[in-house]
C-alpha cells in the first residue's frame, strides 16, 4: 500500500496520459477512417483497392510492430516523433484501418434502392450522403464502433514498449522498486477495467438510444 | 385544355429509345407519347423491359439511343453549336424534380418520420422554408389518409402506409407527371386497395401518370392508354377496353391469361 501511495501521482499521470491518447487517436482515426470509407464508395476501385491493401496490412500487423516501426524506424529516415508521438501515430494508423472497415460495412448495409429514390427526387450525391446515407451509416456502425473502442483501449498498454510512461510502464517501474508485484498488477488491471467499463456503459447507452429511436433490432 | 388540344401537345415524347445492359437488348426502340393529364399504363411479363423503360423516362437509366422529349425539350442532352452534348448527372436533377417517382420497394428514408420524409427534398433541393412546406406536408398526409401517422417511422408503418407516404413525398415536389413502378406488387392484397384508391384520385385530379402495373382491373378503369411490352418492344397499344378485351397477339392473350388466373 505504501508503494501505491508513493506512486499514486505517477499512476494518476499515467492514467491521464492513456485517456487523452486514446481520445485523440479515436477522434482522428474515426474522422479519417469514415472519410476514406465515403471516398472509396464515391471513387470506386481506384481508391477502394489501395485502401483495402492498407487496411489488410494495418489490421494484420501486431500493434507492437507498428509502434516499434514508428519509434525506431522512422527516425532512421529523419522523422523523430518521440515516444508519445510515435505511439499516437502507430495507434492512429491501426485505428484508421479498423474504422475504415467499420464505416465501409455501415455504408454497404444501407439499402442501395434508397439512392434511386433520392436521385428521382433531384437530390445530388453529396446531399444524399449528408442527409440520407450518413445518418443511417452512423446508426448502423455505432454498435461495431463502440465495441471496437471498448476492446481497443487495453491495447494502449503496448505503448509502454516504446517508452511511453502510461499505466503499464509505471506499474513495471513501481514493481522494480518494491516487492509487491501482485498488488501493483492488480492496480494496473483495475485502472484498465475502469476505463473499459466506462466505455462499455457508453456503448450500451448509445446502442439502446439508437435502436429505440430508429427501430433497428428486435424492438418494434 | 380539351382532350384534342392536349393530344396535339404531348408533355412527354419517347422516340426510338434503346437500352442495352450487359450485352442484352432490354429496349429495342420504344415510341410513344403522353398527353398532359392522361394515364398511360405499361404492362408485360417480367423481363419485358417495363421498369427499365420507366427509369429511362426520368434518366435514372440513360438510354443508349433515342430521345426523351419533355415539354418540347430533349432530356439529358444540350445543343452546343451544332453538336449535342450529354448532360451530367448534376444537370439532370432539375428535370427529375418535375417528374415524381414511386417505387415497388417504397424506399422511404428509414431514419426519418413520415413528415420528415415528405419535407426533406422540398427543403434541401428546392430550398423551401420548413414552416411553409410542413403545412403542405400535413395536407398531403391528409390526402393520402395518413394524418394520424405524421410522426411514425417507416418501420412502424404497414406497407400500404409506407407506399402512401412515398406518394406524398413525390407529390411534395409538385411534379408535373408521376411515374409508378409496380407500386402495389410488394403489398398484401388487402393493402393494395388503399394505395390504388389514392392513385385513382390523383388521376381524377388530372395528374399525368405513367405506371407499370399488374393490376389489370385498375389499368382497365383508370388508364387512357395501355402499352403491352414484349421482349423490349411495344407489342400492342391502345385503349384498355379494346386491347385488354380483344388482344390481337398471342403474347398478350397468354399474358392476360396468366395475370388474371
Amino acid at each position: 500500500m505504501d508503494v501505491f501511495i508513493a506512486q499514486f501521482p505517477r499512476f494518476l499521470d499515467a492514467t491521464w496520459l492513456t485517456i487523452w491518447m486514446f481520445v485523440l487517436v479515436t477522434t482522428v482515426s474515426t474522422l479519417i477512417g469514415a472519410t476514406l470509407a465515403v471516398l472509396a464508395e464515391w471513387a470506386g476501385k481506384p481508391v477502394s483497392l489501395p485502401l483495402s491493401v492498407y487496411s489488410w496490412v494495418f489490421r494484420g500487423l501486431p500493434e507492437l510492430i507498428v509502434l516499434l516501426g514508428c519509434y525506431l524506424a522512422l527516425p532512421a529516415i529523419g522523422l523523430d516523433l518521440g515516444s508519445v508521438g510515435s505511439a499516437i501515430l502507430g495507434f492512429t494508423l491501426v485505428g484508421i484501418a479498423f474504422q475504415l472497415e467499420i464505416f465501409r460495412a455501415g455504408l454497404n448495409a444501407v439499402d442501395k434502392r434508397i439512392l434511386e429514390a433520392t436521385r428521382a427526387l433531384g437530390m445530388s450525391w453529396w446531399l444524399t450522403m449528408r442527409r440520407v446515407v450518413l445518418p443511417q451509416v452512423i446508426r448502423i456502425a455505432m454498435p461495431a464502433w463502440a465495441t471496437f473502442l471498448a476492446g481497443n483501449v487495453k491495447i494502449f498498454a503496448v505503448a509502454s514498449a516504446v517508452a511511453v510512461t502510461e499505466v503499464m510502464a509505471v506499474t513495471r517501474q513501481a514493481i522494480a522498486v518494491s516487492d509487491q508485484p501482485f498488488f501493483l498488477i492488480m492496480v494496473a488491471a483495475g485502472i484498465y477495467a475502469a476505463i473499459a467499463s466506462i466505455l462499455m456503459v457508453l456503448e450500451a447507452i448509445l446502442s439502446r438510444r439508437f435502436s429505440t429511436r430508429y427501430g433497428l433490432g428486435l424492438r418494434r | 385544355m380539351t382532350i384534342a388540344a392536349a393530344e396535339k401537345s404531348p408533355i412527354l415524347e419517347v422516340h426510338g429509345v434503346v437500352k442495352r445492359l450487359g450485352g442484352v437488348d432490354i429496349l429495342k426502340g420504344i415510341n410513344f407519347t403522353v398527353a398532359e393529364g392522361s394515364v398511360v399504363a405499361i404492362i408485360g411479363a417480367s423481363g419485358s423491359g417495363k421498369s427499365t423503360l420507366l427509369r429511362c423516362l426520368n434518366m435514372l437509366i440513360v438510354p443508349d439511343d433515342g430521345e426523351i422529349v419533355w415539354k418540347g425539350q430533349r432530356v439529358g442532352w444540350v445543343q452546343k453549336g451544332s453538336t449535342w452534348v450529354r448532360q451530367k448527372e448534376k444537370e439532370l436533377l432539375g428535370y427529375r424534380t418535375q417528374v415524381g417517382m414511386v417505387f415497388q420497394s417504397f424506399n422511404l428514408f428509414p431514419q426519418m418520420t413520415a413528415l420528415e420524409n415528405i419535407i426533406e427534398a422540398p427543403m434541401t433541393v428546392l430550398g423551401r422554408k420548413r414552416s411553409e412546406i410542413e403545412e403542405e406536408a400535413h395536407a398531403l398526409l391528409r390526402k393520402v389518409r395518413l394524418s394520424h401517422r405524421v410522426k411514425a417511422y417507416p418501420h412502424q408503418m404497414s406497407g400500404g402506409e409506407q407506399q402512401r407516404v412515398a406518394i406524398a413525398r413525390a407529390l411534395a415536389m409538385k411534379p408535373k407527371a408521376m411515374l409508378f413502378d409496380e407500386v402495389t406488387s410488394a403489398l398484401d392484397p388487402e393493402l393494395k386497395g388503399e394505395v390504388l384508391t389514392v392513385m385513382r384520385e390523383l388521376a381524377a385530379e388530372g395528374m399525368t401518370m405513367i405506371l407499370v402495373s399488374h393490376e389489370m382491373g385498375f389499368v382497365r378503369h383508370v388508364a387512357d392508354e395501355v402499352l403491352f411490352m414484349h421482349q423490349g418492344i411495344v407489342k400492342e397499344r391502345g385503349n384498355p377496353s379494346d386491347v385488354l378485351v380483344n388482344p390481337a397477339s398471342a403474347e398478350l392473350q397468354a399474358f392476360l391469361q396468366r395475370v388474371t388466373d
